[in-house]
């Protein structure tokens, strides 16, 4: 990762913007993601960089201009969110491949199952969940706490919302991994391939049989007033189960991760459980996970450097909760901020539609955990895994407690 | 400039000028008006700007869209006749003096 003349880049990129960095694979050992993006900022102080690696893309680091990436369609298209670029795939997800107005028409479907107003029931099986998972390894005193809690609550909720069986939860959380972490876009495009078939055997089954389920509300939808074609409803689908079978895992696993090496904010939530909402904001801003990809969509410039059409940018969310300029002391977590200003569910027209099931999860969490196990710790100090790709998480994270 | 009185979730009113053009959930983020976040910037995504609009004499907006009823009747819970989406509405010289209020929560 360091400043090279030798690298090919596109003519309009000035040697000086050039830096070798692959995003799937940030080089060194490390125990920080967050602190990785952070030291990229100290390498390129003009606040912008491209890299050859991964088809060549620009790294905006900026929290601003990260916002301003995923959030400004006219200049910063969603119609490519990965990066490198996918090839030979079915079609772009929907909606988040999409843009205003049409985005909007797709986003409607999916909506009234996930706002705040509706999710009351989906919280109390969720936290009836978190109960009965604690429970089954709370006398062990230790656990492994990205297979036995995380892959499973967020998950479980959502296969329930979807009306699609339990038993399928393993298998279709190995495919959101594949499709969001892997920097082979043959890979990737397996994993889509065999997620797509799944999707299709249970639309054809909700077409015959409705329910009320959120998988039967999108094969049926209505559209600007037509139906929904088989390849929407399944790019629809696709997108909506992306969304949640990678997202809450991984964020899970980081909040644990802080907890586990924190005992001082461990003490202040069990002490004032009031804080576990702001809690929920500021590990979220500390830690925000995803990154995706835009087209630039017309010449334009970003910190000083001219992007042409064309041309990929990569907005990581997690530069905007830790830039220094937003909020001070970002690298400090403080339950007791006045305000936890973060974009880890996006910015603009795709922020993300399932963030009041997501924060919900978050809280039961806090709540349920804190109270079982209040006093817990990393199970060794060996390197930890950490992946890197369009949602960031850990692989695995080893716990132990008193018992 | 038009003026637009905000009254926000604890009651306090705010007198705040709008450029005209400026939607008022734009105006809203722009003068910290507390309850109002406008998250997905204006695209009826997220109902961040709901907002109750008074019935005031001559300060009439134009009616809500299809989409803007659609998404008001998904997104927010207790839709009233008066319930708008800030994002939706244009500032011009025939809202000056308008009131709208923040709901709590």
């Amino acid at each position: 990762m360091t400043a090279t003349k030798d690298l090919s880049r596109p003519a309009h990129v000035p040697t000086e913007l050039v830096i070798d960095f692959d995003w799937f694979n940030f080089g060194t050992k490390f125990d920080d993601l967050q602190l990785e993006w952070e030291r990229l900022r100290e390498k390129a102080p003009g606040g912008i960089f491209w890299t050859p690696r991964n088809g060549g893309h620009w790294v905006p680091l900026g929290g601003e201009d990260v916002a301003t990436v995923l959030s400004d369609y006219t200049r910063f298209s969603a119609i490519d969110i990965y990066i490198p670029a996918n090839v030979n795939r079915t079609a772009q997800l929907i909606p988040i491949e999409m843009d205003p107005p049409e985005q909007l028409d797709f986003r409607k479907i999916i909506i009234p199952f996930l706002a705040s107003k509706n999710l009351q029931p989906v919280e109390d099986r969720a936290r009836a969940l978190t109960i009965s998972l604690i429970e089954g390894f709370l006398a062990r005193g230790e656990c492994e706490f990205v297979s036995e809690f995380a892959a499973i609550l967020p998950v479980a909720v959502f296969l329930d919302l979807m009306g699609l069986p339990q038993d399928d939860r393993e298998m279709l959380r190995g495919f959101g991994e594949q499709i969001t972490r892997s920097s082979d876009p043959e890979q990737r495009l397996n994993s889509q391939k065999a997620l797509e078939g799944y999707l299709l055997g249970w639309m054809e089954q909700r077409r015959q049989d409705p329910g009320d389920d959120l998988l039967s509300a999108i094969v049926t939808a209505d559209v600007n007033g037509r139906e929904i074609t088989e390849t929407e409803a399944l790019m629809l689908a696709m997108n909506v189960l992306l969304g949640g079978l990678d997202t809450v895992v991984n964020m899970l696993g980081f909040f644990a991760l802080f907890l586990a090496r924190n005992p001082g904010h461990r003490k202040q939530l069990i002490e004032n459980p009031e804080l576990v909402k702001p809690a929920v904001e500021e590990l979220m801003r500390r830690h925000s996970i995803v990154a995706n990809g835009r087209r630039v969509i017309q010449d334009t410039e970003m910190s000083g450097a001219q992007l042409r059409a064309g041309d990929m940018i990569l907005g990581s969310t997690v530069l905007y909760g830790t830039d220094a300029s937003i909020t001070s002391d970002p690298f400090t977590v403080d339950f007791e901020r006045e305000s936890s200003k973060h974009i880890a569910f996006g910015k603009g027209n795709h922020v993300c539609p399932g963030q009041h099931l997501a924060r919900r999860e978050l809280k039961v969490f806090l709540e349920e955990w804190m109270k079982r196990i209040p006093d817990f710790s990393l199970q060794s100090t060996d390197q930890l895994q950490i992946a890197v790709g369009h949602v960031a998480g850990l692989t695995s994270l080893e716990l132990r407690w008193p018992s | 400039m038009p003026t637009i009185t905000f009254v926000d979730p604890h009651g306090i009113e705010h007198d705040v000028e709008g450029d005209v053009g400026q939607s008022l959930m734009t105006v809203a983020v722009n003068h910290d008006i507390p309850g109002i976040e406008g998250e997905c910037g204006g695209e009826m995504a997220c109902g961040t700007c709901h907002v109750y609009v008074a019935d005031t004499a001559g300060c009439v907006p134009p009616p809500r869209t299809t989409d803007e009823a659609e998404m008001l009747e998904v997104l927010i819970d207790g839709v009233k006749p008066t319930s708008r989406l800030g994002c939706q509405i244009r500032v011009g010289p025939e809202l000056d003096g308008l009131s709208v209020t923040v709901p709590s929560e």
